[in-house]
């Protein structure tokens, strides 16, 4: 049963699916005072040949484009071409909700011959939770409405840009610069 | 000096505490989640400092942003204040002041509320009923294990527990043959399935799982009485009226349907008799039975294990010298359960007076099972009947009056079949068939036992024929309670220490009942 508790709570803890660096997410509470955008997963289809994925800092969502601060700096996707979105806006929290029922399911051996049913009912109950809040940084538009241009889901994520408001018009795009590790630091 | 078992009894403690405690903190720590509002200066006279969201985020129309504490915005100046840090496109620092601007030159406010997940909330809940649960163990650790073999038929919507292996079998010398009505089976087609579970910390050794068959009438049913005849009955005639002192027990007891009769234990002597008093009117004319579906209480599972608690780190050698043959010792360990005594049914003569017929012991709290009391011939437009029993000890499901139309052909069937994790399982079958060899079962453990049948399983009649002992597994919670003179005092005097007992039964009789079947992996009475 340990030995299982304690698979379950290492399997949960590295259950999110983001690609963002763990050092460059902010915690949730920093994420309150920081002003970058929030790290940014896109599919791109341009063509049947051409696709790839995107990565980096969201800076604006306007009503035809997406911009992302990836590896070679600025660039501009047209919404129509991305075939997934995801944000993630904090750190995921869930390693605390992974310890939660790893010590919750080891706490279930004092039930005797109840655990039989105490201990599934953890396993099941904390997987459900920690995979809730696991999932609770991240932001995405359905792939149903994702070629919606006026559908509120990408105003919803344009609220995690840089600039929610869009690009600014007098930005001289070739004074930005994406977020660092330094810039987390400082 | 700590002896090794209050050391380890307290470094048990230590580390649950701990986890509980543990458990309880770990989530205030962390699982917040990020709420971000976002609205144009015009419509963010909803956007209000707290504690949840102390930083405003005005971003303005160059690129810039302020991000400030002690903020406020000014609906009719049309202009916010705050004290904080103003970021340029890049977000390095321009300044930190205190900043005064107008709503002219902001594109958005941005506010973003943390709180506790709502994850939390969910796992909460089960927190604190787990807790409740280890809490309800510790306080009284005899409620959340044991059992025996238990058996398990489908009743035609699903599996039913429907016996209890040698409940009284609690050591090799004890290994005893039981037989329980499968009254309620309602298997389809020519094969009955039975899975057999182990589900204490015990360990069950298994002579034999058989079942009898007997064929039926279509309108009767076969029932075994307390020797072991097989009795082919007539329908189940109800009692017109069933009294006990709380009053009428007529709708409890009228059929078998898993409502049951009981009453609790006396507060001063947990030995305390009552009476119920059955009438039939206009009994059938042929030979009468009395048929009497019932199960234990949880009281002789309490005594069981509060013996064995006394016995302490005492048990080894206890049951040692019980297993060498110690004739005397061999007659005390039963002397708990004949202080508590049967099910006494007691019938009426015609002049008026007494007599006590037969008496039913049906040992197990889990499974109810049928048996049928031959009555002698009484005549009469009434039949009065009485049962004498413990208080608080037995739990009545049905009383029913049957006539008896002679005895029953019974035939043994063996298992054809037995499968375990899903897979056919050739070597517990044969040690099943094998009556020189026991299958030895542990927690957890679950076999499919499946028989094929002469005929359609609905023209028999089947009960279990279980033979075997099993071996309780002495907790530490109950080592702790170690008290050789209560010990002996259970075994040498029962009837004082059921009286001294009482309080203590009593102060979790209430909630026994509900710890026990909560602390289960089934509960057969849903």
């Amino acid at each position: 049963m340990v030995a299982a508790a304690v698979a379950m709570a290492l399997g949960l803890s590295g259950c999110v699916g983001t690609s963002a660096p763990r050092e460059w997410l902010p915690s949730v509470q920093d994420a309150r005072s920081e002003a970058f955008g929030a790290w940014t997963e896109l599919n791109i289809k341009e063509s049947e040949e051409q696709k790839y994925q995107v990565r980096g800092e969201l800076i604006a969502v306007h009503d035809d484009s997406i911009f992302v601060w990836g590896p070679e700096g600025l660039a501009a996707f047209g919404r129509d071409h991305v075939t997934r979105v995801k944000l993630t806006t904090y750190r995921p929290t869930h390693n605390g909700m992974a310890m939660w029922t790893l010590l919750g399911s080891l706490s279930t051996i004092s039930h005797g011959v109840g655990l039989a049913i105490s201990f599934p009912v953890w396993v099941i109950g904390g997987s459900v939770a920690t995979a809730s809040v696991s999932g609770e940084p991240d932001e995405t538009c359905p792939e149903s409405v994702i070629k919606q241009s006026g559908h509120p889901c990408w105003e919803k994520l344009s609220k995690f840009a840089r600039f929610p408001q869009g690009l600014p018009p007098t930005l001289d795009r070739t004074r930005l610069e994406g977020k660092t590790l330094s810039d987390v630091a400082r | 000096m700590k002896t090794k078992r209050e050391f380890t009894c307290g470094r048990a403690s230590r580390l649950l505490a701990a986890t509980v405690i543990l458990a309880v903190l770990v989530p205030w720590g962390c699982a917040k989640r990020q709420v971000r509002q976002v609205a144009a200066p015009e419509k963010s006279s909803g956007l209000v400092p707290s504690t949840r969201s102390p930083y405003l985020k005005a971003h303005m129309n160059k690129g810039n942003v302020y991000v400030l504490q002690d903020w406020q915005i000014d609906q009719i100046s049309r202009s916010v204040t705050g004290a904080g840090q103003l970021l340029d496109l890049n977000r390095r620092l321009i300044a930190s002041d205190t900043f005064h601007f107008a709503f002219d030159s902001v594109a958005l406010f941005e506010t973003n509320q943390v709180s506790v997940s709502p994850a939390v909330a969910a796992l909460s809940v089960i927190t604190g009923l787990s807790i409740g649960g280890t809490i309800l163990c510790i306080a009284n650790p005899k409620s959340c294990f044991g059992s025996c073999p238990t058996f398990y038929v489908t009743d035609g919507h699903g599996p039913l527990l429907q016996a209890e292996g040698f409940s009284a079998s609690i050591a090799p010398f004890l290994e005893a043959t039981d037989i329980d009505a499968l009254f309620r089976a309602a298997p389809r087609g020519r094969q009955v399935n039975i899975t057999m579970t182990n589900e204490a910390y015990e360990t069950h050794v298994v002579r034999r799982a058989d079942l009898l068959i007997a064929k039926r009438s279509p309108a009767g049913r076969v029932l075994v009485d307390r020797d072991g005849r097989f009795w082919r009955v007539g329908p189940f005639v109800e009692p017109s009226s069933c009294l006990a002192p709380e009053g009428d027990c007529t709708e409890q007891v009228e059929h078998f349907d898993g409502r049951e009769r009981f009453s609790l234990s006396d507060s001063t002597d947990l030995a305390a008799k009552e009476t119920l008093e059955l009438t039939f009117e206009n009994p059938p004319d042929g030979d009468l039975g009395l048929a009497i579906a019932c199960r234990q209480s949880l009281l002789s599972t309490y005594l069981f294990y509060q013996t064995l608690a006394y016995l302490g780190n005492q048990i080894g050698p206890a049951m040692a010298t019980l297993q060498r043959g110690d004739p005397q010792m061999r007659q005390q360990i039963g002397s708990i359960g004949k202080a508590l005594g049967g099910i006494d049914v007691l019938l009426e003569d015609s002049a008026g007076s007494w007599s006590t017929v037969a008496t039913i012991h049906e040992t197990g709290p889990l499974a109810t099972d049928i048996r049928v009391v031959p009555l002698p011939r009484a005549g009469g437009d009434s039949l009065r009947v009485k049962l004498a029993l413990n208080r608080g000890h037995w739990r009545l499901d049905c009383l029913a009056l049957v006539e008896l139309a002679g005895p029953a052909q019974v035939d043994t069937v063996t298992p054809s079949l037995v499968r375990s994790h899903d897979r056919l399982d050739s070597a517990a079958l044969a040690l099943l068939l094998d009556p020189d060899q026991y299958l030895v079962t542990f927690p957890g453990d679950e076999y499919e036992l499946i028989y094929d049948l002469p005929g359609e399983a609905a023209e028999y009649e089947l009960f279990l024929q279980s033979r075997g002992y099993y071996l309780e597994w002495i907790r530490n919670e109950w080592v702790a309670e170690e008290n050789l003179p209560r010990a002996a005092q259970m075994l040498l005097d029962p009837a004082q220490a059921l009286r001294a007992l009482a309080p203590e039964y009593k102060a979790v009789e209430g909630e026994l009942e509900a710890m026990f079947w909560n602390s289960r992996y089934a509960n057969p009475q849903e």
